[in-house]
């Protein structure tokens, strides 16, 4: 059964309604354009200008660039109706362009990812305080102010020790008297514990990666072997939310292709799926499963099986592309 | 394969299986709660199998995990009842009546050794943490004790290595034919480059050898005094060399030979390697850890490189002159 977008229209922006309806290709090639300019393009500045202040530099330009590609390769698959629903493409933007500076501050500076782990460990652990999301910000402060607005970017941190996070923390917080943003409390520790001079040169960092594998662009009897034997040491459960909800850019199931395509029989497939011949062939014609459906057969929630997937697709991809 | 596809149809399949697999596929790292999580031990079994696969491929999210738990273990006191804040708040009452009958060393006691560090201040305080790296709490307090006493551990296999060649490395030095490098050491690379005193206008042919004498790699003739070994040797492992030199007079001389002991070395250990590659990541510039931290691992002509720049910033540091001495012992 192909399943298209028509099945759940209720979750996509109104905003990406163009990319689905437009068969032309330059015509959506046109849309796609214009949402990026006009719409995703000031979501990623004020992103930017939210976590580095006003200042421009080539290093942001990098960071701009890198959560485009990773937008056009989403919007790319737009019609895939299993990729994660767009339900506001303005809170899709800014957790993409987030995530890209995540990634980028994890390769530059790692020792301010680790004092940013060990500062959400305290606001999660210690009962004096919280972490919390509102709107789109994660705000953190006192216990008693859960739930409210991040009400300061300058938090005091003069006299912070590493060793006593949070009593240092305690500290600030008092002087605030109001909840924060949790990027500018890291921020602020890191300055004050000097992490930000800690940095990797910026060359050495390559935030995404948009060169497909050459595996993704074989099709030899190698590279079928290759990609069937790592999916076989996957973990059962990557293994299930990846292959039963794998499907091709026309939402046909990807799994279905295997034997046709010399991958795997289906008798091959039910073993690494560990589950019965008979049971994967009542299956077979409604593949490719929906996330829910998935969740369902594995005792877990969607989100559980979108981390199994990209996990997978994670694993498949840096393997394959050692080769 | 069908019967029913031409190969292009099926190359086709294969292409829009792999697109389907793993097109556009992201570099992806689990969320920080998942991590904190792992640290906890309270992830759920679906977690578990998206969190320790990728733990296993993924160095940086390793460290992370590693840096959670270190800090777990001491940082975070929770004050979850009233009680515990009253019996803190005594504790703290008592500490303070007590502190100067017992005038203990505390976090804020002042440093006992002070270093530049690469342009960086970094400093022991007496209770045995250290300012100014941002290390975990294993690593600070070996470091402290190398800066505070000028002990660094040597693996046993590294000490044993040193002193069955130490006749054989005594012998290079007499300018005979003979090996020179790697010789009773560890070494960080696993590709080590060979090298021996050169004979005039002789070539060369060098054999590294496994356990039992097995062999693993040889060289073609060579016509210089060095030769970095092509394939990728096993860490861990301990391996022997030696050189032929073919003469122009047609004699040829093999060395080291009986009743020479063998030029052995090791290979790095897979761990130490990786923990070394973490803290290049972490701490480039850092010549005190990264020559500890080598120092450790046995590999002493890299600890004594880093140690030697320590010691060159800081001149007339007796704890940076310590350091070098331990580790030239070690040569």
């Amino acid at each position: 059964m192909v399943k298209t977008r028509s099945d759940d229209p209720q979750q996509i922006d109104p905003l990406l309604e163009p990319l689905l309806e437009l068969q032309d290709r330059a015509a959506r090639d046109e849309a796609l354009g214009t949402l990026l300019t006009q719409h995703a393009d000031p979501v990623i500045r004020r992103g930017l200008r939210h976590r580095f202040g006003p200042a421009q530099s080539p290093e942001l330009e990098d960071i701009r660039s890198s959560v485009i590609v990773r937008l056009l390769n989403r919007l790319e698959r737009i019609d895939d109706p299993e990729a994660d629903h767009i339900e506001s493409f303005a809170d899709y933007v800014a957790m993409v362009t987030y995530n890209t500076i995540d990634d980028y501050a994890r390769r530059r500076n790692p020792q301010r990812t680790l004092l940013a782990n060990r500062v959400r460990y305290v606001l999660t652990h210690d009962s004096r305080f919280a972490l919390w999301r509102r709107d789109r910000d994660l705000v953190c402060g006192f216990a008693a102010w859960e739930g409210e607005r991040a009400q300061t970017q300058t938090l005091d941190t003069h006299d912070v020790e590493e060793r006593a996070l949070a009593d240092s923390l305690d500290r600030a917080f008092r002087r605030a008297g109001v909840p924060a943003d949790f990027h500018d409390v890291v921020q602020a520790l890191a300055v004050a514990t000097g992490l930000n001079e800690t940095t990797t040169p910026v060359n050495d960092i390559d935030l995404v990666d948009a060169t497909p594998s050459a595996y993704e662009q074989l099709a030899s009897r190698e590279a079928a072997d290759a990609l069937w034997g790592e999916i076989r040491q996957l973990p059962v459960r990557q293994r299930v939310a990846l292959l039963f909800g794998a499907r091709d850019s026309s939402g046909q199931s990807a799994v279905a292709m295997f034997p046709a395509a010399g991958v795997a029989t289906i008798e091959q497939i039910a073993v690494v799926l560990e589950m019965q011949h008979d049971e994967l062939a009542r299956i077979w014609p409604d593949l490719p499963l929906d996330d829910n459906t998935i969740a369902a057969r594995l005792g877990g929630s969607r989100q559980q099986i979108i981390n199994l997937r990209k996990s997978a697709r994670d694993r498949l991809a840096r393997r394959l592309k050692r080769r | 394969m069908s019967p029913n596809l031409t190969d292009d149809e099926i190359a086709r399949a294969r292409q829009r299986i792999a697109a389907a697999l793993i097109g556009n596929a992201e570099e992806w790292h689990p969320e920080p709660e998942l991590l904190i999580a792992r640290v906890d031990g309270t992830l759920s079994a679906i977690d578990r199998d998206v969190v320790e696969p990728h733990l296993a491929d993924c160095m940086q999210c390793r460290r992370e995990v590693r840096d959670l738990e270190t800090f777990a273990r001491g940082a975070v006191k929770p004050r979850r009842r009233v009680a515990i804040w009253i019996a803190a708040a005594a504790a703290v009452l008592l500490i303070a009546i007590l502190y100067p009958a017992f005038n203990r060393p505390t976090s804020s006691s002042p440093s006992s050794v002070t270093l530049v560090d690469s342009g960086r201040s970094v400093s022991v305080s007496n209770d045995g943490h250290i300012d100014g790296l941002g290390l975990a709490a294993d690593a600070e307090s070996r470091l402290a004790v190398a800066l505070t006493r000028g002990t660094i551990a040597e693996p046993a296999r590294a000490a044993a290595l040193r002193r069955e060649t130490e006749s054989l490395r005594g012998a290079s030095s007499t300018g005979a034919f003979s090996p020179l490098v790697p010789i009773g050491c560890v070494v960080v690379t696993q590709q080590p480059t060979f090298e021996w005193t050169a004979v005039p206008g002789a070539r060369y042919k060098v054999e590294v050898f496994g356990d039992q004498f097995r062999p693993v790699a040889q060289s073609e003739l060579l016509d210089v005094n060095r030769w970095t070994v092509p394939q990728q040797l096993a860490h861990g492992e301990i391996y022997a060399w030696q050189v032929t030199a073919y003469k122009p007079n047609g004699e040829t001389t093999t060395s080291p030979a009986p009743p020479a002991p063998e030029a052995r070395f090791a290979v790095i250990d897979v761990n130490e390697a990786a923990r070394i590659d973490e803290l290049q990541q972490m701490q480039p510039r850092s010549h005190l850890a990264l020559g500890v931290a080598y120092a450790e691992a046995g590999a002493a002509a890299e600890a004594e490189r880093e140690l030697e720049a320590l010691s060159a910033e800081n001149r007339g540091s007796e704890a940076a002159a310590r350091l070098l001495r331990t580790i030239r012992t070690r040569r």
